[in-house]
């Protein structure tokens, strides 16, 4: 920190200022609805000599070349040059750019134009998505920007962050998948994302081929995430307040069966597996019981609760908040914003009236950004971001989370208790399985307390843009100094597990018997800390480049040369490893001819303290190549229509220092044993530490490497109004630091990383978008699409015995199991039959793939596809008239599996479910979509045994997100003394369209993941912007 | 001029920047431990290499709840596990394979024998003061007996496996061994047993040294594997050689007069100072295997009871009478009021049965146990409870009396004298027969009869009848060996060596069904239609785990995998 505050004043008091006297241009610039600020006006001819107009468009220059004419630029409008040749002052009215090619490209480092741009990159404008009421703004990019995929796993508040992929995934290492993320030049990781504030993001790029992430060389395999935040622009002060509060719903509520049913069906599984195994069948629950429940006239002996309607609410609420001032003059220009955000969760309060804390879930966060421009001199500017984000996530605390809870049946099934006991007090599940005889789930969500996270982020970054055109015109250095630190730590105000007075209460006799617990009273609450959240992480980054940018005439010449030094130090409980260093080297060069011609060298040399000093440094280099068709002469005299016609083309090499653990992954480390192995001498036991030798080393790991190569097409047709862009690419990832798998266990150690995995990963991705305008009434459409498929082309394993056994050759993650041929019919025919242990009739009946008379996992397939989606389609439509405008996406995946396990589906795991009612019996063995019921977990039939069957080939289309707004007129917004007003009603994933019925789960939640998943939430929102 | 100040401003900037900043932090993590730093020449106490050692011990047999946490014997027909679905359940159902094995130890054996050979091939760089050279002495010799110890953990499950002697492989190194037979292994295990016994500590060793291996354990190792080979399954042609072999090897055992048999059967598992255990498995003092083990009714403070053994009737049933007769034989009667009683099953039989099995009535925190139809050990319903009638008492403190358990010493007897005993007397039947009630094969089996607390009889003979056939008395000594080392992972591995396991299994075991009748108990035993197969030649040797057979083509897999 010392040396960034000492930089700080180093530059500032080395501003110097030199004013020469000659003749003066004033002027004033404007477009069609009033003065333009910011615009840059340069002496033509006369390097370096320019200026920018103020926030009433007015700018004063002092002329000194020959030329006398003046360049007038701004993004968005035609440029102008003008001749001033004894003129002291001007008007200039710029006219917009309808082609947009102009428009700037964010990439690596810096800045393109989309005319002359060769890599593959899509972007989209913040402002686009700011109104989509979720807390996370990487929820809503997917079926937006092309080549992006994610899966938003979880809906609990202060976790809703989608997963996300550039063109999917293509290595071996599950950690190292993640694409890097730049946040104004810092990188970040995905969680960091999560927390950033819609309200402060300018732009979303992702960087996808060779050309554009090779800059990023060692970490830029796997596709780039560039996110800008807003800054401030020459103008007067504006600010802007909004407001918005909604509703979460979940995206489908559960529905269990009855006590009744799932007696009647308990009765029937054990009948079915007394059958099976041979044993005498002993109906647990008599008629009785069975009668009561049907009747529903004993709630305290024959209790009957549907336990998710008892404890979820219907919704809940979220509310988010944002003011920010932006403005500037040509010294300084500011963007300052904060903003607060609060999501509740779906539990009801049990506490309210007890004096007890509500532990519901609940997610709240601050956010504050101050980006600062300072113009120091006429060359040298300066810049100051601050940022910072405050979180806190609330969660019950308990050890098995309540959506877990509701949907196991041997902790809760619909009979276990009454809600309460008649006296008030809280029961205890007596029904169920003796382990499991837990107090009240409502009691310990009233009493238990919550577990807290914090978690506080603050990023500074200063950074100094010089222009050298004193050198040589177009050259200029900048320098960046930036430090991300990430702090969260937990706070837990709790009662040990079951830890709660609870009676069972015996209605036939009237008795209240204790809990095994043996607590009558209340312990108090206890107030920990859980080490094992604290996570401390700190970034410091450092970077300094020359740029350099000039046109000779038909001549369009640019470069770059960056130095990058990066730390990383991740701390987990408390303890602060050693960092993870690195540095690089970057340099692009370019050459354009009237833009018409276009080739790009890209490189990057990096070096990560992740391997070894000989393999320490790698060379990552890049070239694209582009023909603007439509700006050849003949094009355009014969084709006029088409307004941009560009073939583009990439190929190069791109890497990645992801090793599983971090670090240091090159050397054999012994470990030190836990406790838990001790074996020690002597007559008393004495707790003894162990060493034991680790995973070999291997001094020769080094980068994972990318050879990508990317084809794009980009084309404007028709005015401009149909736009298309399209890229195809084939990427192989070589050099993948993978365990071997083909060494045998006698050598009796762990094995070490080696770069060994190769895999290819290829597809398509691009858009289609048209807008035009009939009167007052604009319209647009966009349709994005994704394809992306992999494949493993080497992975070290053994010659299986059989080929389907091989996992090179099949798609990265693609599960295995057995192919279902259907359902046992009948006795004779389990018996005619490859042996299953207990199968009998209505069991699921294994494919003996190697016809040896038995089903083990030599018979097991590959089934079903990866569980990220290989195909993500998404279509906008947007429309305004006057001032109302209205947007919405659907957003489809496709082409992907996934399966749910536990108590999610197994019948008496976890509570019954609709689904179960049509299993197989013999009276219904024609139409049974579910297999005999059984109560052994692991039976035969048991949804735990991977098989086609429980994998669902899925799909969807979500109506992700929608958004209705009405512009109140000027006129009536004047009188009030504001400037704009804007009411809107929004949603996000309001209609889910899928293809299966047999699990109740988010078509998002990861495979095999568990039935406790907090499910993905839909909202209403309704909101309210101003400005000032 | 100001464009010198200019690049001034860039001279600095720059040169701030690659100075970079004083070093917070080191560049490589300095807390990990190295090869050298275990093996430090200047390491004079040898503490890290002894450390290294630690981690070696810890990779000997750990017993009791290890396998999905049961106990290896419920899957012999001593027990059946608790709850269904158990992995252990796949010893019985035919389902263990190349593919799964719930005991596989493939893997863990060879990482020790790594070890073993990582520590005998560095041990010399430390250089150890002088007066603690014999220590050192002692270790190596440790070393050599464990990794002998992980051959036998390997040969006991899947026959002869590749020797590797004292190399320690490196990924270059040719690793397709074939495998070396069984006889091989059994010659190198006894080779190296004969040439470290002399560098061992010699028994009984000071109380600061219990736990080490010692030249009675590894006396007591070569004699295992004596018999393992003299045992049918090894020993097709029945050579009187390999008893004979076995039977000196255990002898030599008996000779060194250090061990004993403890005076009280119920010291040997809860005491760790005692002179009857050879080797054990040293661990904390816990309370696990009260948890893992009581009935199901109990609750210790607020930690219920797992029950997750149900011992059998067929291993009641072996317990016999307190006159150390069958209880087929010894029934009770007017003139026998001590004999075995069908409405009374559990009296007079031998003490061990109290020690061994919970059985309904039997004293524990402060109540009888209740296992009849309805009692609290028993409730019926979906809760997981006995199969048979009965739980596993063996190991357990005692806690006849109080209201929770308190730390106990829960070592598991790797190696026990009792056991030695048998040993010899098996081999000694087979050589010379039972010969007369005061030779040896009599005198050990009334040795371990009388600590037991069987009455010695009028004759003193503790109920064994005199003038038994050689097969007779081998039953004998196999129902001894059954009640006597029962749980302590013993019959799972006699039925196998004598092959007897094809026809122990492959028929319904029992248990006990109580109904409480108003004031009276009325005993019914059931069958368990639990499925209990063996397929034979197959299943007497584990099969080579799958993904090492297809990785190695020299590797050959055991007969019917």
């Amino acid at each position: 920190m010392k040396k960034i505050i000492a930089l700080i004043i180093l530059t500032w008091s080395l501003l110097p200022c030199l004013v020469f006297a000659q003749t003066t241009i004033r002027g004033i610039v404007k477009d069609h609805a009033g003065a333009l600020p910011g615009v840059s006006i340069l002496e033509k001819d006369a390097r370096g000599n320019g200026t920018t107009t103020n926030e009433k468009g007015e700018f004063q220059l002092i002329l000194k070349g020959n030329s006398k004419t003046l360049i007038i630029s701004n993004v968005g409008y035609l440029t102008q040059e003008m001749d001033v040749n004894g003129k002291t002052k001007i008007n200039v009215v710029l006219q917009e750019d309808a082609t947009g090619l102009d428009e700037v490209v964010v990439v690596g480092y810096g800045t393109t134009k989309k005319i002359t741009n060769t890599g593959a990159v899509s972007s989209i404008s913040a402002s686009e998505i700011r109104s989509t009421p979720t807390p996370n703004i990487q929820n809503t990019l997917a079926g937006r920007v092309p080549g992006f995929i994610s899966q938003q796993r979880s809906g609990q508040p202060g976790q809703t962050g989608a997963t996300f992929f550039i063109r999917g995934v293509n290595t071996l290492n599950s950690g190292g998948q993640a694409p890097l993320i730049i946040v104004d030049d810092v990188e970040y990781n995905q969680d960091q994302v999560a927390q950033l504030d819609a309200n402060e993001i300018e732009t979303f790029t992702i960087l996808k081929d060779a050309s554009t992430t090779a800059v990023y060389g060692v970490k830029g395999a796997n596709g780039v995430l560039i996110i800008t935040t807003r800054r401030g622009k020459i103008g007067r002060p504006k600010v802007n307040f909004s407001s918005e509060s909604g509703v979460q719903l979940p995206f489908k509520k559960y529905s269990f069966l009855g006590a009744f049913d799932v007696a009647s069906l308990y009765n029937e599984a054990t009948m079915n597996d007394a059958k099976a195994s041979g044993s005498t069948y002993v109906p647990t629950f008599s008629d009785d019981d069975l009668e009561h429940w049907r009747n529903k006239d004993d709630p305290y002996g024959h209790p009957d609760v549907d336990w998710y309607n008892e404890i979820f609410k219907n919704q809940a609420y979220q509310t988010r908040n944002n003011i920010d001032i932006s403005g500037g003059s040509e010294r300084v220009k500011y963007f300052v914003s904060t903003g607060y955000l609060f999501q509740n969760g779906m539990l009801r309060n049990f506490s309210k009236g007890t004096g007890q804390p509500d532990n519901n879930y609940a997610y709240q966060r601050y956010n504050f950004r101050t980006n600062l421009d300072f113009q120091a001199t006429k060359d040298l500017s300066l810049r100051l971001d601050v940022t910072g984000r405050i979180g806190e996530s609330t969660e019950p605390h308990m050890t098995t989370a309540p959506l877990s809870t509701v949907n196991s049946f041997q902790r809760l099934p619909p009979y276990a208790m009454p809600i309460m006991n008649p006296d008030g007090s809280y029961p205890f599940a007596y029904r169920s399985r003796d382990t499991y005889q837990e107090p009240s789930i409502i009691g310990r969500l009233a009493l238990q307390g919550y577990d807290r996270l914090y978690r506080n982020e603050l990023n500074i970054l200063v950074g100094g843009t010089h222009k050298l055109d004193f050198i040589t015109p177009g050259l200029s250095a900048k320098t960046r100094v930036s430090f991300a630190g990430d702090m969260s730590y937990n706070r837990s105000l709790s009662r040990t597990e079951g830890h709660i007075p609870a009676f069972y209460y015996n209605p036939e006799t009237g008795t209240y018997t204790q809990h095994k617990n043996q607590l009558y009273r209340l312990e108090p609450l206890t107030l920990t800390a859980d080490v094992d959240q604290n996570v401390s992480r700190k970034i410091s980054n450092i970077q300094a480049n020359l740029d350099y940018d000039r046109t000779f005439g038909n001549h369009h010449v640019y470069g770059l040369v960056l130095y990058n030094q990066n730390q990383y130090i991740n701390a987990v409980k408390n303890e602060e490893p050693a960092p993870v260093n690195f540095r690089g080297y970057t340099f692009r060069a370019g050459y354009d001819f009237k833009q018409r011609y276009l080739l790009e060298f890209d490189g990057a040399y990096n070096g990560s303290t992740r391997f070894v000093d000989k393999n320490q440094y790698g060379f990552f280099p890049a070239v694209s190549a582009g023909w603007n068709i439509a700006e050849e002469p003949w094009f355009k005299k014969n084709v006029e229509f088409i307004s941009l016609l560009k073939l583009r083309g990439s190929f190069g090499i791109v890497g990645s220092d992801y090793v599983t653990g971090d670090n240091y992954k090159f050397e054999q480390i012994y470990q030190a044993g836990a406790s838990s192995t001790n074996y020690s001498f002597g007559e008393s036991h004495n707790t003894t530490t162990t060493i034991e030798e680790g995973t070999l080393g291997n001094l020769d790991i080094t980068w994972e490497k990318s050879r990508k190569t990317d084809i794009g097409l980009d084309f404007q047709s028709l005015d401009n109004k149909l736009s298309l862009t399209v890229d195809y690419f084939h990427d192989v990832r070589y050099d993948q630091l993978i365990a071997r798998g083909s060494v045998l266990n006698i050598i009796g150690v762990g094995l070490p990383l080696i770069n060994l995995g190769r895999t290819l990963n290829k597809g398509w991705d691009g858009q289609i978008s048209y807008h035009d305008r009939a009167g007052e009434f604009d319209y647009s459409a966009s349709f994005t699409f994704s394809f992306a498929k992999n494949k493993i082309l080497y992975k070290d394993e053994a010659v299986q015995r059989y080929p389907w056994l091989a996992e090179t050759g099949r798609p990265i993650g693609q599960a295995t199991g057995y192919n279902v041929l259907g359902f046992f019919q009948s006795q004779e025919e389990v018996d005619g039959y490859a042996h299953v242990a207990n199968a009998t009739a209505g069991d699921l009946k294994y494919e003996d793939k190697n016809e040896d008379g038995v089903i083990d996992q030599l018979d097991m397939v590959p089934i079903g596809k990866p569980n990220l989606p290989q195909t993500v389609l998404g279509t906008t439509l947007g429309m305004s008239y006057k001032g109302f405008s209205f947007n919405i996406l659907f957003q489809g995946s496709f082409n992907y599996s996934y399966r749910i396990a536990s108590a999610g589906i197994i019948p008496f795991q976890g509570n019954l479910q609709p689904v179960h009612l049509n299993r197989w019996t013999p009276k219904t063995a024609t139409t049974a979509s579910y297999p005999r019921l059984s109560a052994v977990l692991a039976g035969p039939s048991s949804p735990n045994t991977s098989s086609n069957f429980w994998l669902i080939d899925a799909k969807y289309v979500r109506l992700k997100s929608v958004d209705l707004g009405y512009t109140f007129p000027n006129a009536w917004t004047k009188k009030l003394k504001i400037s704009t007003a804007r009411i809107f009603v929004s949603g996000y994933d309001l209609f889910t369209w899928s293809n299966f019925s047999l699990y109740q789960q988010d078509p998002e939640i990861a495979s095999s993941g568990s039935a406790g998943t907090y499910p993905v939430q839909k909202v209403y929102n309704l909101g309210l912007q101003i400005g000032f | 001029m100001i464009h010198h100040n200019y690049l001034f401003f860039l001279f600095i900037s720059i040169s701030l920047l690659f100075s970079s900043c004083v070093k917070s932090l080191e560049d490589k993590p300095l807390e990990l431990i190295t090869e050298d730093y275990l093996w430090d020449s200047k390491d004079s106490l040898g503490t890290n290499a002894n450390l290294f050692l630690n981690s070696i011990y810890a990779k000997l047999p750990k017993g009791f709840n290890r396998i999905g946490n049961n106990v290896l014997d419920a899957a012999s027909d001593d027990a059946v596990p608790t709850e269904d679905g158990a992995s252990i359940s796949s010893f019985t159902n035919g389902g263990y394979s190349a593919l799964s094995n719930a005991d596989d130890s493939w893997q863990n054996s060879y990482a020790g024998i790594r070890m073993t050979n990582l520590f005998l091939q560095n041990f010399y760089k430390v250089h150890l003061k002088r007066d603690l050279l014999l220590e050192g002495q002692y270790w190596r010799a440790e070393n050599r007996f464990l990794r002998v110890m992980f051959y036998y953990e390997l040969i006991k499950r899947y026959g002869g496996v590749p020797l590797l002697g004292d190399q320690v492989f490196t990924l270059s190194d040719n690793l397709d061994l074939p495998r070396n037979t069984f006889d091989e292994c059994v010659d190198y295990i006894v080779a190296e047993c004969d040439a470290i016994k002399d560098s061992l500590r010699i028994d009984p060793v000071a109380t600061g040294d219990y736990g080490r291996i010692t030249r009675g354990v590894a006396l007591t190792l070569k004699a295992k594997v004596l018999l393992l080979a003299a045992s049918p399954l090894n020993n097709l042609n029945n050579d009187i050689d390999k008893w004979q072999r076995a039977k000196n090897a255990a002898a030599e055992v008996i000779a060194l007069n250090a061990f004993s048999l403890e005076p009280a059967f119920s010291n040997v598992f809860t005491t760790r100072s005692n002179k009857e255990v050879i080797l054990a498995y040293q661990r904390a003092l816990t309370t696990d295997l009260e948890v893992n083990n009581a009935p199901i009714g109990y609750v210790s403070g607020s930690t219920s009871s797992l029950g997750r053994t149900s011992p059998t009737q067929e291993l009641v049933d072996a317990f016999p009478t307190i006159r150390g007769r069958a209880i087929t034989e010894d029934v009770r009667s007017g003139s026998n009021p001590t004999g075995y009683d069908a409405t009374n099953p559990y009296a007079n039989r031998d003490p061990r049965l109290d020690l061994t099995v919970f059985y309904n009535g039997l004293l524990w925190l402060g109540r009888g146990v209740e296992t009849f139809d309805g009692g609290k050990d028993r409730p019926g319903g979906a809760a997981v409870q006995t199969k048979t009638g009965y739980y596993m008492r063996k190991f357990l403190g005692n806690f006849a009396t109080g209201t929770a358990y308190s730390n106990q010493t829960h070592n598991f007897p790797i190696f026990r004298y009792a056991d030695v005993l048998l040993m010899f007397a098996e081999a000694k039947n087979e050589i010379d027969g039972p010969g007369s009630v005061s030779d040896s094969v009599y005198t050990y089996l009334k040795a371990i009869r009388s600590r037991a607390g069987i009455m010695p009889g009028t004759d003193n003979n503790y109920g064994l009848d005199p003038n038994l056939s050689l097969s007779a008395m081998r039953e004998a000594i196999r129902l001894e060996r059954r009640v006597e080392l029962a749980f302590e992972e013993q019959r799972f591995w006699d039925v196998r060596r004598w092959k007897i396991a094809e026809t122990v299994y492959n028929k319904p075991l029992h248990g006990i069904r109580i109904t409480n009748n108003g004031s009276t108990l009325n005993y019914q035993v059931e069958s368990l239609n639990i499925p209990f197969q063996f397929v034979a030649p197959r299943m007497y040797r584990y099969a080579i785990p799958y993904s090492e057979v297809i990785k190695n083509p020299n590797l050959k897999q055991n007969e019917g995998y």
